[in-house]
């Protein structure tokens, strides 16, 4: 879903404001199974251990022109800094690799559990334009 | 080439800024690299009002029999997706991060649901060319898809997909 910020930040990108420079690009994973809400700001319990490999990454972008969608995939590879298992219910989509705004944030369609380092999960969120 | 892999556990250890060991970047670090692939069919999928197992009527007023059950049909909504001539010259832009792998661009785009089928109109349908300002990686998706490699044209994809890339 797309949070209240996110649909603002959306407006200011689409009208040019000043603001306009930033852009919705980066992934982050959490293990928090909780339904996303319109005014969540940040993603509750982010991964974020230092030099993880779980933590937020630059998603790779797909468009086909003339659609309404657009996808937005990554692929996290667990790494020794990573504290494991850890099951993968959410993400978030940032505006920046610290901090910035959520503008998506997204239940799994399935849980994903990482035990071992050099375990991956592929995540794509498909962004539908309306 | 590196053939596209499954989810599940990787074959080296990423560093911390998450590359391969071993593996070239596809592009200089500070840009991403564009891939584009064009669409086989330039066809799109338009949902329209239908009666499943009758006929429909497209834009063009073809009549095209709808199966009941159909891949296409959501029979509770009353409605059914017709593949019907897109305008122009359909194609699909992705926009690697900086510092991707080859392989691992190479996967991203060609994975089950992955770039390109994630986006593509017709399901199961392979590009019918393909584009990229890395000559490399472009070479592999058209030896995997089969099609032909051609320039990137920036004025077309400054067009297509606006100033964003």
């Amino acid at each position: 879903m797309r949070t209240t910020v996110g649909t603002d930040f959306a407006a200011a990108q689409l009208a040019g404001a000043a603001s306009a420079t930033a852009v919705a690009k980066w992934m982050a994973l959490t293990a928090n199974a909780t339904a996303p809400a319109a005014g969540d700001t940040t993603l509750t319990a982010e991964i974020a251990t230092a030099s993880g490999g779980l933590v937020r990454a630059v998603a790779t972008y797909a468009h086909t022109g003339g659609t309404n969608t657009y996808t937005l995939s990554n692929t996290f590879t667990a790494n020794a800094n990573d504290t494991l298992p850890v099951t993968v219910a959410k993400i978030g989509v940032f505006t920046a690799t610290s901090s910035g705004t959520l503008v998506f944030e997204t239940l799994l369609s399935a849980t994903a559990t990482l035990t071992a380092s050099g375990d991956q999960v592929t995540v794509t969120q498909t962004v539908t334009l309306t | 080439m590196t053939g596209p892999h499954p989810a599940g556990r990787a074959r080296g250890e990423a560093d911390p800024d998450g590359h391969r060991p071993g593996a070239p970047a596809v592009e200089a670090p500070g840009r991403a690299t564009r891939v584009v692939l064009g669409n086989r069919d330039a066809r799109s999928l338009v949902t329209v009002a239908a009666e499943v197992g009758r006929a429909a009527h497209d834009d063009d007023g073809d009549d095209r029999y709808v199966p009941a059950g159909g891949e296409f049909a959501d029979e509770a909504a009353g409605t059914v997706q017709l593949s019907t001539p897109a305008p122009g010259r359909l194609a699909t832009l992705v926009l690697l991060p900086d510092g991707t792998r080859l392989g691992e661009a190479f996967t991203t785009v060609t994975a089950p649901g992955g770039a390109w089928a994630a986006n593509v109109h017709t399901p199961g349908a392979s590009p019918a060319w393909v584009a990229s300002d890395n000559g490399s990686l472009a070479a592999l998706l058209a030896e995997h898809y089969g099609c032909e490699v051609r320039e990137l044209d920036e004025a077309e994809v400054a067009t297509t997909f606006g100033a964003a890339t």
